[in-house]
């Protein structure tokens, strides 16, 4: 039976449930208790809330491609590949799930996948599937601690520079600022590392979606991300500076409860955000 | 043919997914042995140091619960001798240091409260048992110039932060065991960076440490300094 030429003949495709029936029950296994866990632990943090929303767009991609999704028998470079990609992937994936490295454990995903597709349905259907694929990146829990430090320190260096070119009396050491008689701690979250992160995977969703076809645009926009979110920070550090400055640090406290709150939805803002700046 | 590869596929996720779930550590390596209780298994008084009931330390709510959150215990104190050096000792103590809770090293703590930290170097210091692999960090915050010096244990070994501490920790792992953590840090003010200063103080932790595991009798010295190998007396 071949599933290609029936593909060609029928354009209402008979999805053959049962051959992909082991791959599902497989993943499954595997990913369900994966899931489970972090749902419990790395998703419930600040820097990560945004895993669950990168998880449904994954899905969304993914399911968007699902024409490509043909059973075909695979060639032999595609065996080899497939059974290479697999096995390296499964024993990542045994590392990781029980040694608890979300890396390793979540990042698995990639080569199994890839692994399953190039089994399943050849090379082609990687192709289509690479986008979905690489976006699994974004929700592991990167080591970012090496450069949030540096990125404190220019955000407050910036903001400084241009509160004191407005005559403000603002003064800074390391990433304390003080303005006033109020003292400001530029916080992790100030930071915007995982900013930068969620921004930089909707800045190349967007672009995937949109599928400009400059290359030159999309390499120019994808870099841009960086740059537009630090000055984000920027204005986000100077608009709280100043509101301590003008009324208060209760009300700034107040203020920040209410960051917090949208920083929770912050995706849906930057999103929104994004559509309007492009 | 399709159907045998699928099938096939199967068979290895599902063994790897049973293998992922047996491999899982469950032996914590401290089940069995009593429970440790840092403020009296560290001695208050030795040679010429003894507590200053000073704890005007920085203590910052958002950071404290943090700090709650990872360790099971912690200890601070300030020192003193009869010259008058001064120094801090925080110990931080977990039963489970898995990856998802960790051990915090002062150059986040640290970072995160607003300081400068600068160059982070290692280093060894030999006492009467062992000799230990430490970390000499610097925290600068305004007029606040604090050299610091640290180690880790992870289980019976003492590791350098980062790579090392994972590697034992994978290897206590895969052999199904849980090992505990320890972060065991001084530090003191000093009044400049001047290179002198910053020698000065650490010349001083290091014969704090020495002192400390001296005084510490050997059955109690693996709670610092994991395994020791005791003298044959």
């Amino acid at each position: 039976m071949s599933v290609a030429t029936m593909h060609s003949d029928s354009p209402q495709r008979n999805i053959d449930w049962l051959s992909w029936l082991p791959y599902l029950i497989g993943l499954a296994g595997l990913y369900i208790p994966s899931y489970y866990a972090i749902s419990q632990t790395l998703w419930r943090e600040v820097d990560q809330a945004h895993g669950p929303i990168v998880l449904m767009v994954i899905i969304f991609l993914a399911w968007q491609k699902r024409e490509h999704l043909v059973l075909t028998k695979p060639s032999q470079l595609e065996t080899f590949a497939g059974w290479t990609c697999l096995l390296f992937g499964l024993a990542c994936y045994v590392l990781g799930r029980s040694q608890d490295i979300l890396m390793l454990d979540i990042g698995s995903q990639i080569p199994v996948l890839m692994g399953v597709l190039l089994l399943s349905c050849g090379r082609k259907a990687l192709k289509a599937m690479w986008f979905p694929l690489f976006f699994i990146i974004f929700m592991l829990p990167l080591p970012l601690a090496s450069i949030t430090m540096p990125m404190k320190m220019a955000v407050s260096y910036v903001t400084e520079t241009i509160l004191f070119w407005f005559d403000y009396p603002i003064a800074r050491s390391g990433v304390v600022l003080q303005i006033g008689q109020y003292q400001l701690l530029v916080a992790d979250a100030c930071a915007g590392m995982h900013t930068l992160i969620s921004l930089e995977a909707l800045g190349l969703l967007y672009l995937n979606l949109v599928k400009h076809d400059s290359l030159v645009r999309n390499i120019t926009l994808g870099i841009l991300i960086i740059p537009i979110s630090f000055t984000a920070n920027v204005v986000r550090v100077m608009a709280l500076t100043l509101i301590t400055y003008y009324l208060g640090k209760v009300l700034c406290m107040a203020l920040l409860v209410c960051f917090y709150l949208l920083s929770r939805s912050c995706l849906l803002w930057q999103w929104i955000l994004r559509f309007n700046s492009l | 043919m399709k159907m045998k590869i699928g099938y096939v596929v199967l068979m290895l996720m599902i063994t790897a997914s049973v293998m992922a779930a047996n491999l899982r550590p469950q032996h914590k390596i401290t089940e069995g042995q009593p429970k440790l209780m840092l403020e009296q298994a560290i001695p208050q008084q030795f040679n010429d140091w003894r507590v200053l009931d000073l704890t005007a330390q920085l203590v910052n709510p958002e950071v404290k619960a943090a700090v709650d959150k990872v360790y099971a215990q912690t200890l601070s104190r300030t020192y003193t001798n009869a010259k008058g050096d001064v120094i801090m000792l925080s110990i931080a103590y977990g039963e489970d240091q898995s990856d998802s809770v960790g051990v915090h090293l002062p150059e986040g703590c640290y970072g995160g409260q607003g300081f400068n930290i600068g160059r982070v170097v290692r280093d060894k210091i030999a006492t009467e048992s062992l000799t230990i692999p430490v970390t000499k960090v610097i925290a600068t915050k305004t007029n606040r110039i604090e050299p610091i010096t640290y180690w880790l244990r992870t289980g019976e070994r003492l590791t350098y932060p980062g790579w090392d501490t994972k590697m034992s920790r994978l290897q206590y792992g895969l052999t199904g065991h849980v090992p505990d953590g320890m972060l065991v840090r001084i530090s003191s003010l000093t009044s400049t960076t001047e290179p002198d200063d910053i020698e000065h103080a650490y010349a001083i932790h290091a014969r704090f440490i020495q002192d400390l595991i001296s005084a510490t009798p050997y059955t109690k010295r693996h709670t610092l300094i994991g395994q020791v190998i005791r003298p044959l007396s």
